[in-house]
């Protein structure tokens, strides 16, 4: 399932100059009204703001890239979502194949923690439990929670953000909380 | 979310992660944000730490062992296994109920507020689903009665149902079964009514090195079909189709890299074909198709014909679903005709295809809308469809199709909820 805004055709080379008729105060606007919480979304996918913040910046450019070949700009902001999980799928792969290699000291599972220092600072214990739950999830899982939970998104806006069914996004769901619900009610 | 005894418990998490959520994101506030398009410097996390050697891969490990588990499993399990399943055992017929004959096993709750339907005569008696947050029960629901009959328990604490796929005889079901924290699937017989409680039979499958998502059987328990996804699958999810000859265990799998997503398996009768849905791939737009399963081993967009995409993916040798998703399929006993429902962002009723012969032979709507379940009965005579419809809030639609007259009847039952992680079959 792809969304009606997604952008089509092959990828354009990399430059930092507009396409024609890019509306730079479009994006501006989105950005301003968008950022925060796609940088949010991303830092709970990613588990760091830095790369959280690099990935949503990625993601404007490739919007600033590619307007032209944008179907609706009305769906803007769900190409922007799309992209943004997808970059911090490639974050996360990237990580994984730095361990595989003896790059990186980050081990395979778990993922990295979706926890920071301010975070912590700020939450209490049930909080950072249920994120360290969170954090031990397949990939996919852990999508369909933040989109759904934090996001807010219904079933039909995910299924559109990561590309599969809306019985796909229903039942991960339903797996996520069975496997939350065992973890957190072995801890109490 | 609701019926089922877990939903509490859901309703629990759910607010609990919604709080955690929100208080790690509050840590990000808009005015500390970079403006756009600001230059940064990446810095590697970690480069101070000493150097961690590198694991195994899980499923290297795994596979010789559990090839060599399967031959042990393969010669001491086929007799208990043709003892242990039906050799197309006649369904009980007539409308005396079976209530109480499972003791042992967790009695349907409140009983008194069952409402029956006339159903079709010739209709199959029982059906079962899987439904609420945790699936760590399986209900038997008496076909035209809303609740549910039993409620039967996973065989091992802690696990979960993944699939659940029904035979010919409604006491025997075969049931994949799973721990969150630990990939890997294990099958089994669930034989009903089979003395003073539900009995588990281990198939002689080893532990599958996947998380199965689907999964199916002929009628006369010789052939399994399963799909999922492989537990040292690189991200993006390496999915899979496994055909079992169950008499002789041999297993046959064909791959789908990139992706995890394919469900709605259903055999032909013989065992030669396999049914199925494939919702995302980088080869294919969402699409049902059929496997034969005497193919080599390959990838399923070598092996398989695509019956129906999303969109068309080779002019003139499949067909689309009018822009819909396509998200169930059910083959036929003969193997030649395939029941496709999809899900449509926009229709208020997911299209029901009937595909014979490369021609859509039947076009209907379903009275809900997407996600849809299809499950066809062993004789090939009915069709239970599940959709769900909004109406203030979502709510689970059952259907019984009678493919003979085209009667529609909608089926009652209780706890089946549309948006939990919902099987239903015969």
């Amino acid at each position: 399932m792809r969304p009606d805004g997604a952008l089509t055709g092959p990828e354009p080379p990399l430059t930092t100059a507009p396409g024609p008729g890019v509306p730079g105060d479009a994006i501006d606007g989105l950005y301003r009204s968008h950022a925060v919480g796609l940088i949010r979304l991303a830092l709970l996918l990613v588990g760091d703001r830095t790369t959280a913040e690099d990935v949503v910046q990625d993601s404007f450019l490739g919007l600033f890239r590619g307007w032209s070949r944008l179907r609706d700009p009305e769906h803007a902001l769900s190409y922007l979502r799309t992209s943004v999980v997808n970059g911090c799928r490639s974050v996360q792969r990237a990580r994984r194949t730095a361990w595989l290699r003896g790059q990186s000291p980050e081990p395979r599972e778990p993922e990295p923690p979706v926890w920071s220092a301010e975070a912590a600072a700020m939450a209490g214990e049930s909080q950072r439990e249920v994120l360290a739950a969170v954090a031990r999830l397949p990939r996919r899982q852990r999508e369909v929670l933040a989109l759904r939970y934090y996001a807010g998104l219904g079933d039909s806006e995910i299924a559109a953000v990561l590309r599969v069914s809306r019985g796909t996004v229903s039942s991960t769901a339903s797996r996520a909380l069975a496997a939350l619900a065992r973890q957190l009610g072995a801890e109490q | 979310m609701n019926g089922g005894p877990v939903n509490g418990q859901v309703s629990d998490i759910e607010n609990r992660l919604r709080e955690a959520y929100r208080v790690a994101a509050d840590t990000i506030q808009p005015d500390g944000i970079r403006t756009l398009y600001e230059p940064v410097t990446v810095i590697a996390p970690g480069r101070s730490r000493s150097r961690r050697p590198r694991r195994a891969p899980r499923g290297r490990v795994l596979l010789p062992l559990a090839a060599a588990a399967a031959i042990v499993a393969i010669v001491a399990g086929v007799p208990a296994l043709l003892s242990g399943l039906p050799s197309a055992a006649p369904r009980p017929t007539g409308q005396a109920g079976r209530t109480g004959q499972a003791p042992g096993t967790a009695p349907a709750a409140a009983r008194t507020r069952t409402s029956t339907l006339a159903v079709p005569p010739g209709a199959p008696p029982y059906f079962v689903a899987l439904s609420g947050g945790a699936n760590t029960s399986l209900y038997v629901y008496r076909t035209g009665i809303a609740d549910p009959l039993l409620v039967v328990p996973v065989p091992h604490a802690g696990d979960s149902f993944y699939a659940v796929a029904a035979t010919a005889d409604p006491r025997t079901y075969v049931v994949a079964t799973g721990h969150a924290y630990t990939c890997g699937t294990h099958l089994y017989a669930l034989h009903l009514w089979s003395g003073s409680s539900p009995a588990y039979t281990p198939l002689p499958v080893p532990t599958l090195p996947e998380d199965v998502f689907a999964l199916t059987v002929t009628p006369d328990a010789r052939f399994l079909g399963y799909a999922g996804e492989y537990c040292d699958s690189p991200d993006g999810g390496t999915g899979d189709i496994g055909f079992v000859n169950l008499a002789t265990g041999g297993i046959s799998r064909w791959t789908a890299p990139g992706n995890e997503d394919i469900g709605s398996l259903s055999l032909s009768a013989n065992g030669t074909q396999i049914g199925f849905v494939v919702q995302q791939t980088k080869l294919y737009q969402p699409l049902a198709g059929i496997l034969p399963t005497d193919a080599p081993a390959g990838t399923i967009a070598q092996r398989a014909q695509v019956v129906v995409a999303q969109r068309l993916v080779v002019a003139g040798h499949q067909l689309t679903l009018a822009g819909a998703v396509p998200d169930a399929a059910a083959l036929a006993p003969d193997g030649r005709t395939l029941y496709v429902c999809g899900a449509s962002e926009s229709a208020a009723h997911d299209p029901l295809l009937t595909v014979s012969g490369g021609t859509v032979t039947g076009r209907t709507a379903l009275a809900g809308s997407g996600p849809c379940v299809l499950s066809l009965d062993p004789s090939g005579g009915f069709l239970l469809a599940q959709t769900s419809i909004t109406a203030g809030h979502a709510a689970a639609v059952l259907e019984l199709i009678d493919l003979a007259t085209g009667t529609v009847t909608p089926l009652p039952a209780q706890g089946i909820g549309a948006q939990n992680d919902v099987w239903v079959t015969w």
